[in-house]
């Protein structure tokens, strides 16, 4: 069934909409939740959080866009499922995750945070498509190092070395007045 | 400050790559569970959050009362007073094919239902796969019903005394009474666990026992347990409503508030829940004081949580339940009173 066919079916309540959206994306959906949750939690667990993102679009098809069905599934199932590892107390282990750098505050207005968004998003897509796809793969849909080596066909001394250029760019952006006095310690591969 | 990079990318809009799916997921179980969520009896939920619980035990053929197993969940709670007065049920125990499971102690209230339980393998079995031991199976119901509105989850409970061919785990339920044929005090649910299994490097199930037990459990809520109607007036998502009810227990808070000024309140509630929805029941202010001046963390959880009414395209009668766990269970002699939004209720 073609995407904006499924979405008609969803927002009239018809759930042969929500079946096919189903047959189209449980796949994708469930790596993306096996990827966040695998370690803390069991299969069956994350089986529940696979379906309560399918139960999301069902009951907010109106949020649904043609085009945009697929990255607002995957927004909704890592969501859920960083929720679920936050209720379970654990926490997901991944490649140099931290970085040190200024942020909103807890005063800070919806202005501040909406700001940094964007410059997230700017930072993240202005990166060369390969590096992009490797950083998002790794701190987006928190696949393995030797992951995404498989997946990409890259060895994963390059996929460490893309994932680094990746977070010296996000940190670049997100630190006011561009290079930090620590930049000099960053020296590209 | 030091942020995680996956955190800041909580808000990223991305198309969806092409993620190969490697996951052990059970397609079908998927479809089913969403199918029955969707096909739930009580208003539709604002959005799936009933959270997975673990409900009591198995017993197949010979049920044994006289279980000498440590309870489970009194070691949990440090055999509290909170402990005490949500317990519920009589251990019970069961072998079959040489396993035995082991349902310690439950507590219980209106919303929730955790059990203890023990699985011993027979001797000479060594249970410490790296990724852990699951049930395939774990069900609840209402003897009657055709389905239970809720979910459930385990915990493994490590014991670095056990012996190798023991595990333990603390199950919990969450569910809601108004789906659920009017609530669980004094009915008899069915608990059936089933098919224990581990995943192997490539995350292929292995099988270690196919064995399945059913335990029926009665529950008895505790006297305990604080049960308001205060018809309150609260200011709440800019509006004036009311509060109608609200249950305290040792398992947390819950608050109903209703009016038709929360008619078609997604017009003007924004999207900041931590999931992108509109933040109808995140945010409200619920602190609930003890009598020597303390407050209680309500951390954790908001499972049961949603909101009726907030759109124009599905009329239904307007409310907000806000659910509020604590981290522990709470002594229902120790609490004075609750504030829901700056309204204050007491509680003696």
């Amino acid at each position: 069934m073609k995407e904006l066919r499924i979405l008609q079916k969803l927002r009239a309540g018809d759930s042969l909409g929500l079946e096919a959206l189903m047959d189209a994306y449980t796949s994708y959906v469930s790596a993306i939740v096996w990827n966040i949750l695998r370690g803390a939690l069991s299969p069956e667990d994350a089986e529940e959080v696979v379906s309560d993102v399918f139960l999301a679009a069902w009951n907010q098809a109106a949020d649904l866009k043609p085009g945009h069905v697929k990255g607002w599934l995957g927004a909704v199932a890592r969501n859920k499922a960083k929720r679920k590892l936050r209720d379970c107390q654990s926490a997901l282990s991944l490649e140099d995750d931290i970085l040190d750098i200024p942020g909103p505050d807890s005063a800070a207005d919806e202005a501040e945070r909406m700001d940094e968004r964007r410059r997230v998003q700017e930072a993240v897509d202005s990166l060369p498509e390969r590096d992009r796809e490797i950083f998002l793969r790794h701190y987006y849909y928190a696949q393995t190092v030797r992951e995404i080596s498989a997946a990409m066909g890259v060895n994963e001394a390059t996929v460490k070395t893309r994932l680094r250029r990746g977070r010296l760019k996000l940190k670049e952006t997100l630190t006011k007045g561009g290079f930090s006095h620590e930049a000099e310690d960053f020296r590209l591969a | 400050m030091k942020r995680k990079i996956f955190d800041l990318l909580d808000f990223y809009t991305d198309k969806g790559l092409d993620l190969k799916a490697s996951a052990p997921l059970s397609t079908d179980r998927i479809r089913r569970l969403t199918m029955e969520k969707i096909h739930a009896k009580r208003k539709p939920l604002r959005r799936g959050v009933l959270f997975a619980a673990i409900v009591a035990a198995l017993l197949a053929a010979a049920v044994s009362a006289n279980v000498l197993v440590t309870p489970i969940l009194r070691d949990y709670y440090a055999d509290s007073a909170g402990y005490r007065q949500s317990v519920t049920g009589a251990g019970q125990s069961g072998t079959k094919g040489g396993w035995t499971l082991t349902l310690t102690d439950c507590v219980a209230d209106d919303y929730n239902l955790r059990a203890g339980l023990e699985l011993t393998a027979p001797a000479g079995t060594v249970l410490n796969a790296k990724k852990g031991h699951h049930f395939e199976i774990r069900e609840m119901k209402f003897p009657g019903a055709d389905q239970f509105y809720g979910a459930w989850h385990m915990e493994r409970v490590k014991d670095e005394n056990l012996p190798e061919n023991t595990l333990r785990y603390i199950f919990t339920a969450t569910f809601d009474p108004e789906t659920n044929n009017s609530g669980i005090d004094g009915r008899q649910v069915r608990l059936k666990f089933g098919n224990l299994y581990h995943l192997d490097e490539w995350d292929k199930k292995i099988y270690d026992c196919r064995e399945k037990w059913t335990f029926p459990v009665t529950i008895q809520l505790s006297p305990d347990i604080i049960r308001l109607e205060p018809d309150l007036p609260v200011t709440t998502l800019g509006v004036e409503a009311m509060i109608t009810k609200v249950v305290v227990s040792p398992f947390g808070a819950y608050v109903y508030i209703e009016g038709d000024s929360l008619k078609y309140h997604h017009e003007w509630v924004p999207k900041n829940a931590p999931d992108g929805y509109y933040g109808c029941v995140e945010y409200q202010e619920i602190v609930l004081r003890l009598l020597d001046g303390t407050e209680v963390p309500l951390t954790g959880g908001m499972a049961g949580s949603g909101c009726g009414g907030g759109e124009r395209a599905f009329p239904e009668p307007a409310f907000l339940h806000l659910f509020r766990r604590a981290d522990t269970l709470i002594d229902m002699k120790a609490v004075e009173s609750i504030s829901v939004c700056g309204a204050e209720i007491p509680l003696r």
